[in-house]
């Protein structure tokens, strides 16, 4: 028992912590994540004052009324800045240009973990703010930006290292990256899970309802209306998102099916995107599976060869 | 290895705790239940103040049920601005705004008013259904500062609600809007 415990042990050892000097994913992560953030950012900044300013479409004391104390939102910077003299066009007109700057440093690799953490203070201060205005692409944002402090970013195809002349250094990353990996695992679990426990997902009624919500469908205006005839399709599309997400844990560890499962996953948020119009939520979705699984080779293979020789090992002990 | 394993127990305790919040919420919203000890032990560590501080700092607290259970209803927010005589000058659903990502950050904001369905009828005067009653108050002031000509405005909120597949193919194919809730501003 204690030699089974002690190899699992050195196994887990071995996911976690054995030194992966692959560094593409990071560069690619880092990039796409800044890029996905200022666009983000972009796209609502002409509306700014209607969403995250004192002339917001709900005043902020309103939409903070249950926030606790502690918490940093952007009406107690602007009250902060305007107790020191400063008003509130100029406060906003800073905060644009470090969100902006933030925002470029992740890019291009120019200190990207402090430019991470404090992009992740403005962003969260932003978004709690106006918390009414807040969707599921603000939490990844914020979780992707979390996940920037952790890793070492500019280390790799940076700004930083070609004005310093540094070399590239090996870093071993691989325990933030297992960390980020289980994330993404669970969180798809999660996400399938609650889907089979609701009826109207197996029997096609949801995804019927999604695709007709009156905000969704509103750039390409798509004609579902033929679906009704055929409810096969609307209850394999039901059963399909069901278990693309839920066994996405099996699949994307299990080399032989990761692609195709990344593949999958990623038409899952294509669709999203164009049918639902959540371009930004679907876009830092497929960063993170492609960050996390496409660049990745054989961790599991190995991990299951290595269970597969210890079996075998009792087996022969056994006999 | 253990400091390893922590932030993915966290997503796992916050992914089960959206999962009960969810099934709860959904098959038993107005029936009295008593909660598994699995359920109170996730709600005790989401809540518990250092966890909490984590999870609003680094955007953990959210759930991962998207469209789970069920996808949920939407609602439409309608304004009827009215000159001095009474007469309709203009209709509209949302304030103005210039670019398309803010019209989702607006529309996002609709699921919340779902508590205003949802709750039972003698419970329509909760501080909660006041407090959303008052920010629906306070989106039609701003749509009608947006046209000065305005003397008065009505706004309604609509539950959105499209056909299911069953009535659809059963020839009932017309989308309804079912009056919740009335304010003149």
């Amino acid at each position: 028992m204690k030699k089974i415990l002690n190899s699992m042990e050195r196994s887990l050892e071995q996911f976690f912590f054995a030194p992966d000097l692959r560094s593409e994913f990071l560069a690619f992560f880092r990039v796409s994540v800044g890029m996905v953030a200022l666009m983000h950012f972009m796209a609502t900044l002409r509306d700014f004052d209607r969403l995250f300013s004192s002339q917001s479409i709900v005043p902020q004391d309103i939409a903070t009324v249950f926030h606790p104390e502690w918490l940093l939102t952007f009406p107690k910077i602007v009250q902060f800045a305007a107790w020191a003299g400063i008003s509130e066009a100029s406060t906003i007109g800073v905060a644009q240009g470090l969100y902006v700057l933030f925002c470029l440093m992740i890019i291009l690799g120019l200190y990207s973990r402090p430019a991470a953490a404090l992009l992740l203070l403005l962003q969260i201060a932003l978004v709690k703010g106006s918390a009414f205005f807040v969707y599921g692409a603000d939490f990844f944002t914020s979780m992707s930006l979390f996940y920037l402090i952790l890793f070492p970013g500019d280390r790799f195809f940076s700004l930083r290292n070609w004005l310093s002349k540094r070399p590239e250094q090996a870093v071993n990353f691989t325990p933030v990256k297992r960390m980020f990996q289980l994330h993404l695992c669970i969180a798809y679990f999660f996400s399938g899970l609650d889907k089979v426990l609701g009826f109207n997902w197996h029997n096609g009624e949801s995804i019927w309802k999604a695709i007709n919500l009156p905000y969704s469908n509103r750039d390409f205006y798509f004609d579902f209306s033929w679906m009704a005839q055929y409810p096969a399709i609307l209850v394999t599309l039901g059963w399909a998102t069901i278990l693309i997400e839920m066994l996405y844990p099996v699949f994307v560890w299990i080399p032989q099916t990761r692609k195709i499962w990344v593949f999958f996953t990623v038409c899952m948020h294509l669709g999203i995107a164009l049918v639902l119009n959540l371009y930004y939520f679907s876009a830092i979705m497929i960063v993170w599976n492609l960050s996390n699984f496409y660049f990745e080779n054989g961790t599991v293979w190995s991990l299951g060869k290595w269970f597969k020789l210890k079996a075998f090992a009792r087996y022969q002990h056994a006999g | 290895m253990l400091a390893v394993l922590l932030l993915p127990s966290l997503v796992f305790i916050i992914g089960l705790k959206g999962t009960f919040d969810g099934y709860y919420g959904f098959y038993y919203e107005n029936t009295p239940y008593t909660k598994p000890l699995a359920y109170e032990l996730t709600e005790k560590v989401v809540h518990s103040a250092p966890v909490s501080l984590f999870l609003s700092y680094t955007g953990f607290d959210t759930g991962y049920g998207f469209f789970a259970p069920n996808v949920a209803s939407d609602f439409v927010l309608m304004f009827e601005l009215k000159d001095s005589m009474g007469n309709t000058l203009q209709q509209c659903i949302m304030p103005h705004f210039e670019q398309k990502e803010s019209m989702v950050r607006y529309t996002s904001m609709f699921n919340m008013f779902l508590d205003k369905i949802s709750q039972e009828p003698q419970d329509s005067s909760s501080q909660y259904i006041q407090y959303l009653d008052i920010v629906i108050r306070q989106i039609a002031q701003k749509v009608k500062s947006e046209y000065p000509g305005a003397a008065t405005m009505d706004a309604r909120l609509y539950l959105y609600d499209y056909p299911s597949l069953e009535r659809y193919r059963q020839g009932d194919t017309k989308e309804n809007a079912i009056f919740v809730s009335e304010y003149k501003i």
